[in-house]
């Protein structure tokens, strides 16, 4: 359920800044984008917990954005909501399914290191992110077991961004690492009387990944516009039942911008 | 112009790469599916996730330097799933199962209370205490009335989901029942919050029926905290009057959950035989074949925190079903329930006509015009 609202929770937060925005869209600076995307995406998963094995699949991708300059142009802020749900099958012969609903969110602040005026953007600062997913796995016994797995993670690190304005179009590169990450996995299968949550902090030996967005705006200067967007990310948590997790998409959205338009 | 161009070509090429460079390596490699391998990963998930080691004092490591070789050796699958379900019998629990495609279907332990009889026939129950009885829509839950104020339900299983409402259907056919005997004899278990529902229709209030621990780590005593397993109304009714829980060796699992939460309810009676003792919570895992495996995860405890795995629960009032009553057709667990409903019924009536006489003393004599 948290995963389905995640998303949803995102896109109405995004709609009162927007508001908020469109009442003191006059005062010109500072600049502020709203962005929210649809489109496919893939996702691999080793999660040792349910399977040795490895599954695979594609499906819808839905994702938010919300950014914004401070003072000047010196800082930048962006929120990140994604949300996915498909089912994935196993590269072998074996019949087991499963069905991986995630959802996270990411928030950064950036200093960039050029005006924002400037053809070339380059910024970094640190990046707090959440992320769940539930994997719902169907064993292919007679009696069609299935087991529900959690896995949390609540992560820091550091990030980068660059910024490359190209005629009126704007192309975006982010790259993220986390550096620290809070866990919440059972052991095993969720059940009705679990014990409470029990979290474990992981350090860069055991929690290592990588999260990467690479968008292209054809008309910046426009009020509403298209934008394009690739992400993709890596994590592996190195735990007694290891869980690996691979994911790209595409997906196309729409972008209102508030205040200052770029020249 | 030129931007449109570039961002085209940015599409076509985030469309490649997801079309072409797939996430799937990624995740990992190949899992392997050679004999050391699967018998490796098999070992490895009892030893992280079964919870019975140390209760039943289990040698994991010498049971798997055992059968490392004969698995090695094996030469085909069913040579293979029949070394793999022989070590998996070692753990002597019903609830540890294989299932291999090799042929040799379901891998499971069998027990002296799987082989043994308990002497028990629905069938003699029908034809010679209950010759009305009659079925539930879904058949999953058969009733009657044996004596003028005893109600009857059979649940044969507590397999499936979605149909504790056929106990509801079969309580209200039987308005006249003031005690209720619930045979659950020869139920092997089924889905565990089927059974907790179904106990549900007779709690009067949330009562913590046991506990249980689960694994919850690599060592073999890693277990969680107690953790309280409730009964709770449930249901649109609830029967309150007295109730008589038949039970025998040939329940498991989530017949013994049923038969544990029924013992916490105070309206409550057990009658008949000890059950099985098979109390391990069973989880399923797969190896990289594609065959699949079922083993305990937990153990479960009574409220007084006491273990039954391969114990049993007790009964109230104990009554042993033995091959002579089956010879006389006669099924004395049913009859002493029904004694037991009729002394504690004939007893209550005394009891009301004392408190009555005893009204109407205080009142003193009544006045004649």
């Amino acid at each position: 359920m948290r995963l389905v609202t995640t998303p949803m929770t995102a896109c109405l937060c995004a709609t009162a800044l927007l508001r908020l925005q469109a009442q003191g869209g006059s005062q010109a600076s500072p600049k502020s984008e709203l962005a929210v995307f649809a489109g496919i995406g893939e996702s691999a998963q080793l999660n040792a917990t349910a399977s040795p094995l490895a599954f695979h699949g594609r499906g819808p991708d839905v994702a938010a954005e919300y950014w914004r300059t401070f003072r000047g142009g010196r800082l930048e802020l962006s929120v990140a909501a994604d949300g996915t749900a498909r089912s994935v099958m196993a590269a072998e012969t074996v019949s087991s399914t499963e069905r991986l609903t995630t959802g996270g969110v990411h928030s950064s602040v950036l200093r960039q290191f050029a005006h924002d005026s400037s053809r070339r953007i380059l910024g970094v600062g640190v990046e707090a992110g959440a992320d769940v997913a539930v994997t719902n796995h169907r064993y292919a016994n007679p009696s069609q077991s299935t087991g529900d797995y959690l896995a949390a993670f609540a992560t820091l690190g550091p990030v980068a961004s660059w910024r490359e304005r190209i005629g009126g179009a704007v192309a975006h590169v982010q790259l993220s690492t986390p550096l620290v990450a809070l866990v919440d996995r059972p052991y095993s299968t969720l059940k009705r009387n679990d014990a409470p949550t029990s979290l474990r902090v992981a350090g860069v030996g055991s929690f290592r990944g990588v999260r990467g967005e690479l968008s292209y705006a054809p008309a910046e200067r426009r009020r509403i516009g298209i934008v394009y967007a690739y992400r993709f990310a890596v994590a592996d948590y190195a735990d007694v039942q290891p869980l690996r997790t691979a994911s790209q998409s595409l997906t196309i959205g729409v972008v209102r911008r508030f205040g200052r338009l770029a020249q | 112009m030129n931007a449109v161009r570039i961002a085209a070509g940015l599409a076509v090429a985030c469309c490649a790469s997801l079309g072409v460079a797939c996430v799937e390596p990624l995740a990992g490699p190949k899992a392997a599916t050679d004999r050391a391998s699967l018998f490796d990963d098999m070992w490895q998930q009892v030893d992280l996730h079964y919870s019975f080691f140390e209760l039943k004092h289990i040698d994991w490591n010498s049971i798997g330097a055992r059968y490392r070789p004969l698995a090695l050796a094996a030469t085909s699958d069913t040579a293979l799933s029949n070394v793999l379900g022989r070590m998996l019998a070692e753990l002597k629990d019903v609830h540890v199962s294989l299932t291999s495609s090799a042929g040799g279907g379901t891998f499971r332990y069998i027990s002296s209370t799987d082989t043994a009889s308990a002497f028990f026939s629905a069938q003699l129950v029908s034809e010679r205490y209950l010759p009305n009885a009659q079925s539930t829509a879904g058949h999953h839950v058969r009733y009657g009335m044996p004596a003028q104020t005893v109600g009857y339900v059979f649940i044969p299983s507590f397999d499936g989901t979605g149909w504790a409402n056929e106990l509801d259907e079969a309580l209200r056919a039987l308005p006249h029942a003031t005690s209720l005997v619930v045979d659950v004899r020869n139920n092997l278990g089924g889905t565990y919050s089927l059974a907790s529902a179904l106990a549900g229709r007779f709690a009067d209030r949330k009562r913590t029926f046991g506990y249980i621990r689960r694994r919850n780590g690599p060592a073999h005593d890693d277990f969680t905290d107690y953790l309280p397993e409730t009964v709770q109304p449930s249901g649109p009714a609830q029967f309150h009057g007295p109730v008589y829980v038949l039970s025998n060796r040939r329940n498991f699992s989530s017949a013994e959950d049923f038969v544990l939460a029924m013992r916490a309810l105070p309206n409550v009676t057990v009658v008949g035989e000890r059950t099985a003792g098979a109390s391990g919570g069973p989880i399923v895992r797969e190896l990289a074949n594609g065959w699949t495996y079922q083993l305990s995860e937990w153990i479960e405890y009574t409220p007084r925190r006491e273990t039954f795995e391969g114990l049993g629960l007790a009964p109230d009032s104990l009554v042993q079903a033995t091959l002579a009553d089956a010879a006389h057709k006669v099924d004395p667990i049913l009859e002493r329930a029904l004694t037991i409903a009729a002394n504690r019924a004939r007893a209550n009536m005394v009891a009301l006509s004392d408190s009555h006489r005893r009204a109407n003393r205080e009142r003193g004599p009544t006045r004649r015009r």
